[in-house]
């Protein structure tokens, strides 16, 4: 008996010893635990401020988008999108341009290679057309208010030859440079 | 009957449990419940944080999606933020020359100048980005008319909108009472703002 109650001692001093260990355990846990989280979270609330000013952001671009949006879907309609359309719509607007106009075309061609500006392709014409004076400035008002992007670059109105002045009114000869436009 | 326990009192078995074995079952008991009641409440605090993880992983996740919608919007914008100034720049060096050579003709005399050639050359990188030239032949040799045409061209606001400057006066006197003269008149530098934005485009539409 009298060594039972000693192992009893023991036993219970072990139990004890192993019972604080564990709870030691767990509070280091507990501790290290509560600090990693800690920094985890702040980091979070950090993001989460972060989120915010994301989501901000891209409802501000996506403001700024439906603006641009808007002026693209209207550049489209005077750009063409691409270079063929731009080629078989011209001939037939400057057809247009003549007939609305009454003057007379002696002559229309390209003024070099396509050359980029900006986002754009840009094509030079060269055309020369005969008629009054004021038929010439129609031609030209035909170019500057079509539906397409024309931009005059140049001109040259001169009088035709003597034995054409008896004609009424005065016919003038003029050469025109102008540039269409493309997107790239 | 009577029982008699005849053994030494140190070999005696223990009427009740001793003190100091009464004390360390008690702690060990006590750190036993600690022990649980702890485990139980990291337990509960690890599943509260378990949650709460999931959430911030959500977020996260939210997060990188934002910042990819914004990186493509990026690109979207730059691209049509780059369109858009291509043709605001184009359109604020194109000039409506049918106009201005409609007021011109509106200002000239018809009864005293004749107009020989018009010229016009514009280039959009110089610094100077282009003229217009009409040379002109004036009835009569008064130079006080060809300064009143100077004058009239130089007030009219629409003809004139576009134009910096106008070459001085010169003139050669020809046979039969003529004066011939050039007038060429210089354009100004163009200059491309943010205030030349969407509206202009829109209210004047493709051509106008």
């Amino acid at each position: 008996m009298i060594k039972n109650t000693g192992t009893q001692k023991r036993a219970l001093a072990a139990l004890n010893i192993i019972l604080i260990l564990l709870l030691a355990y767990i509070v280091f846990e507990i501790y290290t635990g509560n600090r990693k989280f800690g920094e985890e979270v702040a980091a979070a609330r950090a993001r989460q401020a972060d989120m915010a000013r994301l989501e901000e952001d891209v409802a501000l671009k996506n403001r700024q988008i439906e603006d641009l949006e808007e002026f693209n879907l209207h550049a489209t309609a005077i750009i063409p999108a691409d270079k063929e359309s731009t080629a078989s719509d011209f001939l037939a607007l400057y057809g247009e341009f003549v007939t609305r106009s009454g003057v007379k075309s002696s002559g229309l061609q390209s003024a070099g290679a396509p050359e980029g500006e900006g986002e754009l392709l840009r094509f030079r014409n060269r055309a020369e057309v005969t008629g009054s004076f004021e038929s010439i400035v129609k031609f030209l008002n035909a170019i500057e208010s079509s539906g397409r992007l024309f931009k005059i670059d140049g001109f040259a109105i001169k009088s035709v030859k003597p034995e054409a002045r008896r004609k009424l009114p005065p016919q003038r000869h003029c050469v025109v440079t102008f540039s269409t436009y493309a997107f790239k | 009957m009577l029982r008699i326990n005849m053994l030494p009192p140190a070999c005696r078995q223990a009427v009740g449990t001793p003190i100091s074995v009464a004390l360390m079952l008690m702690s060990a008991l006590g750190l036993g419940v600690i022990c649980v009641t702890a485990f139980l409440w990291t337990g509960s605090q690890a599943r509260a944080i378990l949650k709460e993880r999931a959430a911030f992983r959500k977020m996260q996740h939210r997060i990188d999606e934002l910042t990819r919608q914004r990186n493509d919007l990026d690109v979207t914008l730059r691209l049509s933020g780059a369109r858009r100034d291509s043709i605001l720049r184009i359109r604020k060096k194109r000039i409506l020359w049918a106009k201005k050579l409609d007021r011109l003709a509106r200002k000239t005399p018809e009864s005293s100048i004749w107009w020989r050639t018009l010229r016009m050359d514009q280039v959009d990188t110089a610094p100077v980005p282009g003229s217009l030239t009409v040379e002109c032949l004036q009835k009569g040799s008064d130079m006080a008319v060809m300064e009143e045409y100077r004058v009239a061209i130089r007030g009219d606001r629409i003809f004139w909108r576009d134009f910096a400057s106008m070459s001085p006066p010169g003139f050669k006197l020809m046979e039969g009472d003529m004066l011939s003269y050039a007038l060429t008149f210089y354009l100004k530098p163009f200059e491309v703002t943010a205030a030349d934005a969407l509206p202009h485009l829109k209210r004047n539409g493709g051509g106008q």
